[in-house]
C-alpha cells in the first residue's frame, strides 16, 4: 500500500483580511494537518474569530487563499466534512432538539444516528423539547450535538465553553478528547489559557492580526524563558513591586505577591539590595499564562 | 492460524457492512420549515384565522347579496398577508438570531433556503384560503361552480409572488423589530387603500385615485374576477391586472436580490 501524504485539513496562504480600513489579519500563513488539535490563542480583537470565519468559508480573504481539505470553503458543497460551534448562535425556537440535530446530520455525507449525537451531548431527555425552553447550558450542548452529528473530520470551535461552569467545561473537554482519539482535527479558539493547555497539542498565538508564535504548549512556554516568582512581603506594596526592573503582570494572590519576569536574578537582587524582607519565596518556570502575556506585550512594544 | 468457520461467522455478524447513509437534506429541511410555520401562533392567528374572522365579522351583515364578493377580497387579503408578513418576519428573525450564520457552516444552498421558504409560504396561504372557503360555504352560503373555486386559488397562488418577494426584500433590509413594524403598517395601509377591507366606493376620492397604483388593488381585482363578482370590479380586463402584478414582481425581485446581496456583502464577505 502506497502512503500518500494526506491533504492538510486547513491551509491559509498569505491571507490578509480588511474590513474597510480595519486590518483584521495582516498576512498570515498556516497549515493544519489532519489529526492536529490546534488552539488559536489571543486577546479580544486579535483576529482569531476572523481567521476561523475564513477557514469556514463564511468570509472571503481580502488577499491570499484559504483551503479546506484542499478545496475552497466558500462553496457550499465543500463544507460537508466540518462541524462548527460559533460564538453567537441562535436557532429557531419552535423546533425540537431532535428535529434540529436530524436536520444538521443530513447536510453531511455520513452522519451518525441522531440518537447517538443526542446521547453524546447528554440531550436524550431533551430530545423532544422545543429550543425556546432550553437553558443556556442546554443550548450549548445542542450546538455541540449539531457540530457532532455529521461525523465531521474537522471541528471548528469558537470559544465553545464561554459561560459554562467548571464541571460542564471539563465534561466537554472529555468529549473533545474522545473525538481527538478518533482522529478528528480540532481547531479551537479560546482565551481560556487553561483550556488551550488542556486540549491542544499546538498553540498558535495571534495578536493584532499576526501570528506571533506557533508551537506545542511546551515550546510556547519555553520560548519565553521567564520565571514565575511569588513571595510574602508584608512591608511592600504592589505599586512598588510593579516598579521593579523586569517585573511583569504583578498581582496579589492570597497573601503572596506573584509576578512574571525574564530577569529573575536582577529583580531579586534589586529587592534584596533595598533591604526587602521576603518569606515563602518560590521561583518556578513560566506557565502558559505568563508566556502568553509576555508574547503579546512584546508584540505591542 | 486458520480461523474456524465459527470464528469467521462470528466476525462477519459482529461487523455490519459500513454504509454511506445519504438521506436527502432538502426534504427534511423543508419539513422543518413547515413545522416552524405551523407552530407559530402568530401565523395561525393572523395568517390563517384573520381572513375567515374578517369574513364573519365584517361580512355577516352583507352575506345575502355579497358573500361571494367578500370571499374573494378576504381570500386576496389572506394571500397577501401570509406571503408578505411570513416571509419578512421569518427572514428578519433568523438573520438577527444568528441562525443564518450557523446554517452557513453547513452545505446548505441559498436555493434550498429561499426556495423552501417560498414553498412553505405558498402552502400556508393556500391553507388560509381553503379555510376561508370552507367558512364561506358553511356560514356564508356561498355557492360557486367548481371552476370558480379553481380559478380563485389558481390565480391567487401566482398572485402572491410579488408579495413574497417584497417580504424577502424587507426581511433582508431591516433588523427584526424594524421589519415587523414596517410589515404590519404596510399591511394595514395597503389592505385599507385597496378595497380589501372596506370597498373603495366608501373611501375618500384621493384614496380611490391612489388605489390602482397599489399591487394589492390588482390582487383584489383578480380575486373578484375569479369568483365572478362585478360589484367591486373596475372595467379593466383580467390580463391588465396580471401584467401589473407581473411588473411589481419584477420590481420586487430586483429589490429582493439587491437586499440579499447587500446582506451577503455585509455579513458574509
Amino acid at each position: 500500500m502506497t502512503t500518500r501524504k494526506a491533504v492538510p485539513a486547513v491551509e491559509v496562504r498569505n491571507v490578509t483580511k480588511h474590513y474597510g480600513s480595519v486590518k483584521a489579519l495582516k498576512g498570515i500563513n498556516l497549515t493544519i494537518e489532519q489529526g492536529e488539535v490546534v488552539s488559536l490563542l489571543g486577546p479580544n480583537g486579535a483576529g482569531k474569530s476572523t481567521a476561523i470565519s475564513l477557514m469556514l468559508g463564511m468570509r472571503r480573504p481580502t488577499t491570499g487563499s484559504v483551503f479546506l481539505f484542499g478545496e475552497n470553503p466558500r462553496i457550499a458543497d465543500h463544507r460537508r466534512r466540518i462541524g462548527a460551534m460559533l460564538q453567537e448562535s441562535g436557532v429557531p425556537g419552535t423546533l425540537k432538539v431532535r428535529e434540529l440535530v436530524e436536520m444538521f446530520g443530513r447536510f453531511h455525507d455520513n452522519p451518525m444516528e441522531t440518537r447517538e449525537a443526542l446521547e453524546i451531548a447528554g440531550l436524550l431527555d431533551q430530545a423532544n423539547t422545543h429550543m425556546y425552553r432550553l437553558s443556556g447550558g442546554q443550548k450549548q450542548r445542542v450546538y455541540f450535538a449539531l457540530a457532532l452529528v455529521g461525523n465531521p473530520d474537522v471541528f471548528f470551535l469558537d470559544e465553545p465553553t464561554t459561560g459554562l461552569d467548571v464541571e460542564v467545561r471539563r465534561r466537554f473537554w472529555e468529549q473533545i478528547r474522545h473525538q481527538v482519539a478518533l482522529g478528528k482535527t480540532i481547531i479551537l479558539t479560546t482565551h481560556n489559557l487553561e483550556e488551550a493547555d488542556a486540549l491542544a497539542n499546538r498553540i498558535i498565538v495571534i495578536n493584532r492580526g499576526e501570528i506571533i508564535a506557533d508551537g506545542t504548549p511546551d515550546e510556547i512556554k519555553q520560548h519565553v524563558g521567564g520565571k514565575h516568582i511569588s513571595f510574602r512581603a508584608p512591608r511592600l506594596t504592589l505599586a512598588e513591586l510593579r516598579r521593579l526592573p523586569g517585573a511583569q503582570a504583578a498581582q496579589v494572590s492570597g497573601h503572596k505577591f506573584e509576578f512574571y519576569t525574564t530577569q529573575p536574578e536582577l529583580l531579586l537582587a534589586t529587592l534584596f539590595k533595598n533591604g526587602a524582607e521576603l518569606s515563602d519565596l518560590e521561583v518556578t518556570g513560566a506557565g502558559l499564562e505568563e508566556a502568553f502575556i509576555s508574547l503579546t506585550s512584546r508584540n505591542e512594544a | 492460524m486458520a480461523l474456524t468457520t465459527r470464528q469467521i461467522r462470528h466476525t462477519v455478524e459482529e461487523t455490519p457492512p459500513a454504509t454511506i447513509r445519504h438521506k436527502a437534506s432538502w426534504s427534511y429541511y423543508f419539513y422543518c420549515e413547515i413545522l416552524k410555520i405551523f407552530r407559530d401562533p402568530a401565523v395561525i392567528v393572523f395568517g390563517i384565522g384573520f381572513p375567515s374572522m374578517f369574513f364573519l365579522i365584517f361580512g355577516s351583515a352583507f352575506f345575502a347579496k355579497y358573500a361571494t364578493t367578500l370571499l374573494a377580497q378576504y381570500a386576496a387579503y389572506g394571500a397577501f398577508v401570509v406571503s408578505f408578513q411570513t416571509f419578512s418576519s421569518s427572514v428578519a428573525i433568523e438573520r438577527s438570531q444568528g441562525w443564518n450564520k450557523l446554517l452557513r457552516t453547513t452545505s446548505i444552498s441559498p436555493v434550498l433556503y429561499l426556495g423552501s421558504k417560498f414553498l412553505v409560504v405558498m402552502l400556508t396561504a393556500i391553507t388560509s384560503i381553503l379555510v376561508l372557503c370552507v367558512v364561506a360555504v358553511l356560514v356564508g352560503n356561498v355557492h360557486m361552480a367548481f371552476s370558480s373555486w379553481a380559478m380563485l386559488i389558481g390565480l391567487l397562488v401566482p398572485g402572491m409572488i410579488p408579495f413574497a418577494l417584497a417580504g424577502i426584500f424587507l426581511g433582508f433590509i431591516g433588523n427584526s423589530s424594524l421589519s415587523q413594524i414596517i410589515s404590519t403598517v404596510v399591511t394595514l395601509l395597503l389592505s385599507f387603500t385597496s378595497g380589501l377591507f372596506i370597498p373603495l366606493q366608501f373611501m375618500p376620492s384621493f384614496i380611490r385615485a391612489l388605489a390602482p397604483y397599489l399591487p394589492t388593488y390588482h390582487l383584489g381585482q383578480v380575486a373578484w374576477y375569479a369568483v365572478g363578482s362585478t360589484w367591486a370590479r373596475d372595467n379593466n380586463p383580467l390580463w391588465l391586472h396580471l401584467v401589473v402584478l407581473g411588473v411589481f414582481a419584477i420590481v420586487f425581485a430586483l429589490l429582493a436580490g439587491w437586499a440579499y446581496i447587500r446582506d451577503e456583502s455585509m455579513n458574509f464577505a
